[in-house]
């Protein structure tokens, strides 16, 4: 059995933006209207000169326990046999429910499709044939970091069994296959 | 029905290479697709990126005859299969409405500066009446009067092909950004120290340091793929990173220590961990003595050199030091423990006597005033942070101070990264893994004298300016505008945009309002190519092929390749071909073959022969049997490698002298020392760096008030000058830290200032600048501002960066240059922030 999985190291992400622009093109999303399977927002916090500034690239989370698949009404959405959570566009009636009962904003309409569109783990089109996701592949800083989360020898499951890689969220208790790194960093300016 | 499991038909998709945008599993989707499959067909083709100069190696997805993805190619030297979002976005270049789409004329030149009175013609007219121009100044024996005009575009990837076309027409003339505002006026700290330029020569081994500092440069978030890529990889192999940058950029911001040094002020830190570093005996003193010039001697009373002569044999400058050993003066080469210290008294072979001190004693003496204490004062920054930072460089072996990139900010840029090469050179990690490193081109560093014609030449020896190796913009200027030192009446601008990027908006256009004649060949209508008369529209690199060139931004040996992976979208062409052609109805087709194929080491009779059946493959393929390599490989894999990482480690100055003029890392520069006795003295070219403040800092004391700020600037990772520009999806990325102007909370405040708000930003001086809109950030000191470039667009046929406004940064920066290497000072002004 496969089960894919993302861990991103914050540490490494150098918000350019390489991710998102790889997954629009190699997806066909509609970004023009803005919609989008992943974004990388960025946070600044603190006081200066105490200050972190943090790019958080964020998908869908490919929960296994996703309350997408949960309420949709015609099993369009649905978690396949690797784990990775789909949508099947022409049984997709878009009501939308999914997109509301997404706690981690993954989800938006594509009018092309008449259907919910999302992150796919760009399963069909490049990791069926071998190849990583196409925002794995293109990330400039490797910090997005791809594999089999049941394989001992993959680098997903050593960083998540490690207890390095967490859930955003965990409280929401869907289970994600979607883990971050988080560093905490030293900061001595003064 | 067919029945099959979502297994096999994704086995099935993926077996024909399937459109993936429809994926579903039921049977009329099946249908859909397997229809689409029977028509569609997948080719994936080897180009190089164009969208900056780094230029990594990529794979055009081409379906159907339209690039639908561009990929980086896997384990290629320079980029190791990444590329970033400006990489990605070659699609939205390739199919931007706003392009060039058809030759163009204007006859009309007082309507320059504007879009009026363009008329589209076809190819032939527009190459012949471009022949035309040419070929007036040629016949009257005057050809310099034509200024070839180029941006990073002619001197990162064009360059041969433009200067072949230039020797054609026989112009000594061009210009570009390099020297007055890009790199130059920092590398050539490295040039003086090294014998290579950074970025262009030298590139540090950042993937395996373990301790990297950073400054004047945002290398995480812009440093391009191949430099960013290493960076991660060095952080995520344990590296420690100290970032000097008055605002947390990407770098700074996943740096393990940030210090907002204030602006201008990073070589007063250098010089204090210099301090450090000679107090503690952090140095590599059996580096120093052998490879460096800090041995050698200094006459105690007029500080120059004892004796420095030439050697014929190897061409390079031989000097004194004293012999530890021997007791007595002798050359370097002959010294068997040469002194680093001390005070010696040296007998001449004329019988005198003097005394003396090896440079590096007085190095230590100059190093004593620049205590952390010191540069604390200067630079805002504790002086146990300086301590510290000093310590760890050097005591974590290996270390390395990354070499930078574009640096035209002050006039002690160039003591700046002198001090950068010196401390790198002073833990010895020059050419070792970890440290500072050549790449293929800085191991065969080749700058040929300038040419005595050109018109910088000719006007620095008027006005008292040295004459510099590649051409010098100031002048430009007094050319066209002023006929000094003699007339420049035509301009080819090739993808560059100096109305855009050059110091001195003003004075630009007025330049190019004067001209006779402005030809331009660009890709998108860009704010220079409205002063255009004659408008040829430039191929984007996925609709055309490249030859063969090396991959520069990395530590292997490799050539690399582009493949045209389609056919052009609008009716334009390469400008390798419009040369040819012009070079043709020029009657000059022949020189410009004979210089092109001696600049690529190539046989003439064969380029030509290939070049003439073959096109741009030709020359490829001239160059793949001159070179030895395979065309089919290269044309396959897009780059070929021929010396690995190992094999060109650890060879300069261990095994081949270096490209200065002792051929040893000159801590002690002899191009300085000869430029100061020429001269005289200043600490802006001083052999031994010294501290010069910038001129900035006392203009801000004397102008202190709430809405004054330092001005500093940067690109955001979404930009690389005009290739970038104008590009839907990069638009689409935009955030509002990328065009908006960086301050800090609290001052903002003070001016009543909130997030969003709109705000003129001006200089302080002149009044120029623009509108932006305000990002309040806690990020950025409280006395400095910070803008992106490339904003501020003035031409409405780019429909995308029009509408986004912005400041255009040489708005801000006024017509003003340094001495000795005239850069632009770029951040040698103060803004003042006003709310609209």
């Amino acid at each position: 059995m496969t089960k894919y999985g993302m861990v991103i190291d914050l540490g490494s992400c150098l918000g350019c933006g390489a991710c998102i622009a790889a997954c629009d093109f190699e997806n066909q999303t509609p970004w023009e209207e803005g919609k989008r399977r992943t974004h990388v927002p960025e946070f600044i916090f603190g006081e200066y000169p105490n200050v972190e500034r943090l790019f958080v690239p964020r998908l869908c989370m490919h929960c296994e326990d996703p309350p997408c698949v949960a309420v949709c009404p015609t099993g369009a959405s649905y978690k396949n046999e690797d784990g990775v959570v789909l949508v099947r566009y022409d049984m997709c009636i878009g009501c939308k429910y999914c997109v509301v009962a997404c706690p981690y904003n993954a989800r938006y309409v594509d009018e092309r499709k008449h259907a919910i569109d999302k992150c796919t783990f760009c399963y069909n089109n490049r990791v069926s044939q071998g190849r990583e996701p196409a925002c794995v592949e293109s990330c400039v800083g490797g910090a997005r970091i791809f594999g089999d989360l049941e394989d001992p020898n993959s680098e997903v499951y050593k960083l998540i069994h490690s207890g390095e890689a967490v859930p955003l969220r965990a409280d929401l208790g869907t289970h994600p296959k979607v883990r971050y790194i988080f560093r905490r960093k030293k900061r001595e300016g003064d | 029905m067919i029945k099959m499991t979502r297994r096999e038909f994704v086995k099935l998709a993926a077996v024909t290479g399937a459109l993936t945008l429809m994926l579903g599993e039921s049977e009329h989707t099946f249908k859909t697709l397997t229809a689409a499959q029977s028509k569609t067909q997948v080719k994936y083709i080897p180009n190089l990126c164009t969208m900056c100069a780094n230029r990594c190696g990529i794979t055009a997805k081409v379906v159907n005859g339209k690039v639908v993805k561009l990929d980086g190619i896997p384990h290629h030297p320079a980029n190791n299969g990444k590329i970033c979002a400006r990489g990605q976005s070659g699609i939205a270049r390739l199919y931007n409405p706003d392009r060039i789409k058809a030759p163009m004329i204007r006859r009309d030149k007082s309507k320059r500066g504007t879009w009026e009175g363009f008329e589209e013609v076809n190819w032939n007219t527009a190459l012949d009446e471009a022949a035309k121009k040419i070929k007036r100044y040629m016949d009257e024996g005057h050809p310099e009067k034509i200024a070839v005009i180029s941006g990073w575009w002619g001197c990162a990837v064009y360059k041969p092909y433009v200067a072949a076309f230039m020797q054609a027409i026989g112009t000594p003339n061009s210009a570009g950004a390099t020297i007055n505002s890009c790199m130059f006026p920092g590398a050539f700290g490295w040039l003086a120290t090294l014998g290579g330029a950074n970025h262009a020569h030298i590139i540090s081994d950042l993937e395996d340091a373990k301790y990297i500092i950073a400054l004047r440069r945002n290398l995480a978030g812009v440093g391009g793929v191949p430099h960013s890529w290493r960076f991660a990889e060095a952080k995520r192999r344990g590296a420690k990173v100290v970032a000097l940058d008055p605002r947390m950029s990407e770098t700074a911001a996943l740096a393990d220590v940030w210090i907002p040094i204030k602006p201008g002020t990073d070589l007063a830190f250098l010089l204090a961990m210099g301090h450090v570093l000679v107090n503690e005996k952090l140095y590599d003193e059996a580096f120093l003595k052998k490879y460096t010039t800090v041995p050698l001697l200094l006459n105690s009373e007029t500080g120059v050199p004892v004796k420095v002569w030439d050697d014929k044999a190897t061409g390079l400058k031989k000097y004194l030091v004293y012999d530890l050993l021997q007791k007595k003066a002798v050359s370097h080469d002959e010294a068997l423990n040469p002194a680093l210290l001390g005070e010696y008294t040296v007998k001449l072979e004329d019988g005198t006597t003097v005394k003396a001190k090896p440079a590096f004693q007085v190095l230590v003496d100059d190093l004593q005033q620049y205590t952390p204490e010191w540069a604390s004062k200067i630079c805002d920054v504790s002086s146990d942070l300086i301590v510290k930072t000093a310590n760890e460089f050097g005591r974590t072996k290996p270390a390395v101070i990354d070499p930078g990139w574009h640096d035209p900010r002050y006039e002690n840029s160039l003591q700046t990264h002198r001090m950068m090469a010196i401390l790198n050179a002073m833990i010895g990690n020059i050419d070792r893994y970890g440290g500072v490193s050549f790449n293929v081109p800085g191991r065969e560093v080749n700058l040929p004298p300038p040419p005595q014609n050109r018109y910088d030449v000719v006007w620095g020896k008027k006005h008292g300016m040295l004459p510099l190796p590649l051409p010098n913009y100031v002048p430009l200027y007094y050319a066209m505008t002023k006929g000094d030192p003699y007339p420049i009446e035509m301009a080819i601008v090739i993808a560059g945009n100096p109305i855009r990027t050059w110091s001195g908006d003003k004075e630009w256009k007025e330049a190019f309002k004067k001209l006779n004649d402005v030809l331009v060949i660009d890709v998108l209508p860009q704010d220079t190519t409205m002063y255009a008369d004659i408008l040829l529209p430039d191929s984007v690199y996925l609709e055309k092929d490249f030859p063969i060139s090396h991959a520069e931004m990395s530590l292997y040996g490799a050539f690399e390749t582009a493949i045209a992976a389609i056919n052009p979208v609008f009716n334009t062409k390469p400008e390798i071909m419009i040369f040819a052609e012009l070079s043709k109805r020029l009657g000059v087709y022949d020189k410009f073959i004979n210089s092109l194929a001696k600049m690529l080491k190539v046989d003439a009779g064969k380029l030509r022969r290939y070049f003439d059946s073959e096109g741009i493959r030709g020359i490829r393929r001239a160059q793949a049997e001159a070179y030895g390599i395979s065309l089919d490989e290269i044309e396959k894999k897009g780059y070929v490698m021929f010396e690995t990482k190992e094999e060109l480690m650890d060879t300069m100055p261990y095994k081949k002298p270096l490209h200065t003029p002792s051929g040893k890392v000159e801590v002690y520069s002899l191009m300085l020392a000869k430029i100061t006795s020429m001269v005289g003295e200043d600490p802006m070219w001083s052999p031994l760096p010294k501290w010069l403040p910038p001129k900035v800092m006392s203009e801000y004391e004397k102008n202190k008030a709430p809405n004054v700020f330092y001005f500093i600037y940067g690109k955001s990772p979404l930009n690389s000058y005009t290739h970038t520009t104008d590009n839907e999806m990069l638009d689409s990325l935009l955030r509002p830290d990328y065009i908006g102007v960086w301050i800090n909370t609290k001052r903002a405040k003070q001016l009543g200032i909130k997030d969003g708000d709109k705000v003129k930003v001006t200089n302080l001086k002149t009044g120029e600048g623009g509108v932006t809109t305000a990002f309040v950030t806690e990020a950025i000191r409280k006395d400095t501002v910070f803008l992106n470039t490339q904003w501020g667009i003035e031409s409405k046929k780019l429909k995308i960066a029009y509408k986004r406004g912005g400041v255009a940064l040489n708005k801000l920066w006024p017509f003003q240059y340094a001495r000795l290497i005239p850069g632009m000072l770029t951040n040698e002004l103060l803004v003042k922030i006003e709310k609209v």
